[in-house]
């Protein structure tokens, strides 16, 4: 092994064993010091909680509104994430007049210029805190809005993402569609928090749905927004339930918008059987049957079930024949769907080949359990 | 052979090196990394999301086979999941226990018709149930064709757009969908996402949820614990930081179903279907240049019960073994190939020579030891010091795994946990590692024969905080094996060390000269033959003075023999020292040990009396440091080393004691310090040997380097271990 002049590797490996020794009962004994510090941490966050509920409860309540009170204990920034914590979670779990009374509390001079000192911080993590807290202010001053909209454009996904919820929380349209116009051109940002963005951007109790559709309706025909992120955006409102842009989506639809992205093509598809507009219906027949993608006539399929009208049966036992096999089980469970109708109609398929016989004998007892 | 020892032992010190420094990369990456994921999981709010239907609605996929005791809790947790829209489809992978008759009573199921279409082949499904009791539960019982082959059951049964694949033993903490869509929330490109799988035996459960956490009461389920933190906690999160993660568990995790059908599902005739779909999703979508997406976030957990006796953890640990073992050598096409950028050159390489031949490189390690040690050159001082280093690190690697729960999840209670994870992360080291090394070890043979069995789990069934003793039967016990492997190290070892001692017990066994000595008869030596010194060949430096005349008046006192063929050479030691030697050898430059060896075909430790390496005295040109002096010492010579008593210097080797007393006595004035011991030679030879020195057991160099505060080579005559002279 180690020849007997080796000492130097003896002696080094002995000063590195003997280092790491050191390093191990360091690391446990940072451990247990780290457990018994949040360990206190926990313990006054916990009674800190509890005198902030106090205070809280008596200012929602009206018997003791005294702000000073609130202001004077919410000093540290300790104090004040877990005042706005605490602030955060009771608006959620209140509705009516206490919701108003508890964003007002949002306001406390310190609290705001803590988060504001932390919006203005070159850190990104201090701005994401920052943002999150003006995602629960309903009124933000000017100098908010420069940054808030300043980081919006941020390459940052989370700072983005951040600052479009501290925008979207107005109460005015004008700067959520501002935000949302700003997210909406991101080509990289995802479906899902396109979604959450858009849900955010309707605000249900300021009940603004004309002011909204209208701001929507501008973006529709924007050609510079990414294809799928309008898909997104078609397939949101339709969720959300703008029936004013119905015709808005109708006309898109008719008039061959952006026809060459399947996404859009798709999801105003969605559209149109989610709004059960049977007219668009006519439309689809000429274009969307024998589209090239199967995505599309999947959709297609979907949408003339939505319509249930028998006149689409002729079309969905085309695509019951579909080479595709996602587009062939979905327009079979349509025709199932149909009714009488849509069942002499199968009846007729499944004598064609033994292969539709079996898919619609599976998809009929399928649908006959569940 | 030297060259030989050399190589490998630098070879293992590199490959220590290099291991730890990437793991010692990676938990700093983890650490940084985690704490900032903790920070940022509030930026995607998902209240918008879920008032809407356009979310991915999710498919749980959990696999059972012979899973009676468990799987009724476990599915009543995954009802209990807080998400939106979610099905759970649980696939009775033909089990031939009562499965499929626990889940029928206690969930109401009833046979129902649902159109599967066969997009990934499988073996035939005998029926599929629905609950009456929970629509959002389906159970499809098919037949046996291990757990890839119940996936892709899963998957074609399932109609989301994410499929989440669960050991059906598992339970889930109530939030961990909601975690894991955030991944997909915040980039577009996720196609799948790991969680943490967190050891939950001996922890409370109460309706289907943990009520409190514990650490395992058995020794192989608390190492365990350590051993899964430092995995998850710094291991793939560090992974996933760097884009390269290979791995996410079999017993969690989330994917797109669509990602999954374009690369064919499970495979079916691999044991590491988890990583390999993994590896195949990375290659399918670097050699088609789409982007995407593998992550792993450790904060939802998946509670698991792992193995508690050493027969089933060693299956599992070897089919863990062939499974990477079979992915590596399936997409070895990827390993430095550009296309797969850092997966090619970072990942791939880490898994195949840490991961794979981890095992072969310490069960290596320790069988070169024990060679070593049989043939007597292992220096053991180091060995010791070595292993503890190596112990310590992996230690400080274990314990900053816990310092990392500490300073984010804490998820074990008390501080009496952090104790407990630390003890066994040292316990672990004993025993455990190397058995494991050797399970591995075995996975990798087993994987080279052609096997592809899964192995049979036997689990004890969550604990709850009701006994509910009656309610679980027990699990079956397994027929005892003959331990073929135990007994194969076993036969091993003894061997060694029966041949290591064999001289001593057989004393009687007739000892081979024929090598020492041209003359074989030990009845009549040949006269010639007296010592190694008087050969002529000689290498000793027996004496070290700081002044040239106390160095002359020693070589005056030496015996004849001795005197004629030695001489006094002035030396500058390493530390500053001027010296001078005398020094007894006919060339300028002495001959090694492994010189003398050869001359006499002898074997390694048959004369541990000279020095190893050469010698290569500089002529005394150093001059000696003027602050340098000897340190004060209650010695009353402190002219010689060899003069102070604390001698270990072997100057003869003898066939017969009474030669070794003659040339002892011949010895003049070093008589009054030397000693004639007997000696067996690691070649089996009974030998005198005339030691100079007050101790049997003459006193390390490095010892009385100490005492004298002499630098590290400045002695390199003397051996550095340990004779035993007794």
């Amino acid at each position: 092994m180690v020849s007997g002049d080796d000492f130097d590797a003896i002696r080094f490996v002995y000063i590195v064993a003997s280092l790491l020794a050191i390093l191990s009962v360091y690391l446990l004994f940072t451990s247990v010091i780290v457990r018994y510090a949040s360990r206190y941490v926990e313990k006054q966050r916990t009674k800190r909680r509890n005198q902030f509920y106090t205070y809280i409860i008596e200012y929602i309540t009206g018997e003791n509104e005294s702000i000073e009170r609130m202001e004077k204990s919410v000093k540290a920034e300790f104090d004040m994430d877990l005042f706005v914590e605490i602030l955060a979670d009771m608006m959620t779990q209140l509705d009516g007049q206490e919701v108003p009374k508890i964003q007002s509390l949002l306001f406390l001079p310190g609290i705001r210029a803590h988060y504001f000192a932390k919006l203005k911080s070159s850190a990104n993590q201090q701005r994401i805190d920052a943002c999150l807290y003006y995602s629960k202010v309903i009124d933000i001053n000017d100098e908010e809005l420069r940054l808030l909209r300043q980081y919006v454009k941020s390459p940052s996904p989370l700072l983005a993402h951040a600052a479009a919820s501290g925008l979207l929380s107005s109460k005015e349209v004008r700067i959520r569609f501002e935000a949302l116009t700003q997210v909406v051109h991101n080509p990289r940002i995802s479906r899902l928090a396109l979604i959450e963005i858009m849900y955010r951007f309707h605000t249900l109790a300021l009940d603004q749905f004309e002011e909204e559709s209208e701001c929507i309706s501008k973006l529709l025909v924007d050609t510079s927004i990414p294809a799928h992120n309008i898909g997104v955006v078609i397939r949101a409102i339709t969720d959300i339930g703008y029936g004013q842009l119905l015709m808005v989506l109708y006309d898109l639809l008719e008039s061959g918008f952006r026809s060459e992205d399947d996404e859009v093509i798709d999801a105003l598809i969605y559209s149109m059987g989610q709004f059960q507009f049977g007219p668009a219906g006519d439309w689809m027949i000429d274009t969307t049957v024998g589209h090239a993608n199967p995505r599309i006539r999947k959709s297609t399929a979907q949408a003339f079930e939505a319509f249930n009208d028998v006149r689409f049966l002729p079309y969905l036992k085309q695509l019951a024949q579909d080479p595709v096999l996602d587009v062939r089980i979905r327009a079979i469970f349509a025709m199932v769907a149909m009714g009488p109708e849509g069942q002499t109609n199968l009846d007729e398929l499944a004598m064609q080949t033994e292969e539709l016989q079996e898919l619609i004998g599976r998809i009929r007892d399928e649908m006959e359990v569940v | 052979m030297n060259i030989f020892l050399t190589f490998i032992e630098y070879a293992v010190i590199s490959y220590f090196l290099t291991i730890n420094l990437v793991y010692m990369v990676l938990i700093t990456i983890s650490f940084f990394h985690i704490r900032k994921q903790i920070k940022q999981k509030d930026v995607f709010s998902l209240s918008g999301l879920f008032s809407s239907n356009l979310y991915y609605p999710i498919s749980i996929l959990a696999p059972a086979y012979n899973e009676e005791s468990t799987v009724v809790a476990s599915v009543r947790s995954l009802l209990q999941l807080q998400f939106p829209n979610y099905e759970v489809i649980v696939i009775n992978d033909g089990s031939k226990d009562r499965t499929m008759d626990v889940l029928i009573e206690n969930f109401k199921l009833k046979k129902v018709d649902r159109y599967v279409p066969l997009i990934l082949s499988h073996k035939p499904i005998k029926a599929i149930y629905k609950s009456d009791l929970y629509p959002e539960l389906l159970v499809v019982d098919k037949e046996n064709g291990r757990k890839a082959d119940a996936l892709n059951v899963g998957i074609n049964v399932s109609r989301n757009d994410l499929i989440c694949s669960i050991d059906a033993d598992s339970v889930l903490e109530p939030l961990v969908l909601q975690s894991m869509i955030r991944c997909f929330i915040e980039d577009e490109s996720t196609i799948a996402v790991g969680g943490i799988v967190r050891i939950a035996n001996d922890c409370i459960f109460e309706n289907n949820e943990l009520k409190e956490i514990r650490v395992p009461k058995s020794f192989l389920a608390r190492i365990q614990v350590v051993e899964y933190l430092r995995a998850f906690l710094f291991g793939r999160v560090g992974w996933d930081y760097l884009d390269s993660l290979l791995i996410i568990s079999g017993a969690f995790g989330l994917f797109d179903r669509k990602a999954v059908l374009k690369v064919g599902g499970y495979l079916h005739d691999t044991v590491g279907e988890d990583m390999e779909l993994v590896v195949r999703l990375h290659r399918y979508y670097r050699e088609n240049k789409i982007p995407y997406r593998v992550r792993f976030i450790p904060e939802p957990v998946c509670w698991t019960e792992v193995p508690e006796t050493k027969a089933v953890l060693a299956r599992q640990r070897n089919r863990w073994q062939r499974g990477l073992a079979d992915t590596l050598w399936r997409h070895r096409k990827m390993m430095f190939n550009p296309t797969y950028g850092r997966l090619g050159f970072f990942a791939m390489p880490f898994f195949f020579f840490i991961e794979m031949l981890g095992p072969i490189v310490e069960v290596g390690g320790y069988f070169f030891l024990f060679i070593t040690w049989v043939f007597g050159a292992l220096n053991i001082e180091f060995a010791l010091v070595f292993l503890a280093a190596s112990i310590l690190l992996g230690m400080v690697l274990s314990v900053s795994s816990v310092l990392c729960e500490e300073f984010t999840y804490r998820r074990y209670p008390q501080v009496r946990h952090i104790f407990i994870m630390f003890f066994y992360a040292l316990l672990e080291n004993f025993g455990y590692r190397q058995m494991h090394s050797w399970w591995r070890l075995m996975g990798l043979v087993d994987f080279l024969k052609g096997n592809k069995s899964w192995g049979e789990m036997t689990r004890k069934g969550l604990g709850t905080a009701t006994k509910q003793a009656a309610a679980k039967p027990v699990a079956p016990k397994e027929p005892r094996k003959f331990p073929f492997g135990f007994l194969f190290l076993f036969l091993f070892i003894g061997s060694g060390v029966m041949y290591k001692y064999r001289a001593v017990i057989w004393p009687e066994a007739p000892i081979r000269y024929a090598t020492l000595d041209p003359s074989p008869d030990p009845a009549s030596p040949d006269p010639t033959f007296e010592s190694l010194l008087s050969k002529g060949h000689y290498h000793l430096v027996l004496g070290t003075f700081l002044s040239e005349s106390n160095a002359n008046r020693f070589l005056e006192s030496l015996p004849a023999a001795l005197r004629d063929s030695a001489e006094v050479v002035k030396d500058a030691l390493p530390s500053g020292y001027l010296v001078f030697r005398v020094r007894v050898g006919r060339s300028d430059t002495p001959l090694t040990t492994a010189t003398m060896r050869r001359a006499y075909a002898l074997r390694p430790g048959d004369y541990p009396d000279a020095y190893a390496d050469r010698y290569d005295a500089p002529g005394g040109t150093k001059p000696p440091a003027a602050d340098l002096v000897m340190k004060p010492t209650s010695h009353v010579q402190p002219d010689s080393i060899l003069t102070q008593g604390y001698h270990h210097l072997v100057i003869g080797t003898f066939r017969t004691e009474a030669e070794a007393r003659r040339f002892m006595n011949d010895l003049d004035t070093l008589k009054s310090i030397a000693n004639v011991v007997p000696h067996v030679t690691a070649s089996g030879k009974n030998v005198f040997l005339v030691g100079l020195g007050k101790y049997a057991k003459p006193y390390h160099t490095w010892r009385i380097r100490g005492w004298y505060g002499f630098g590290d080579d400045d002695f390199p005559d003397a051996y550095t271990g340990w004779v035993s002279a007794d």
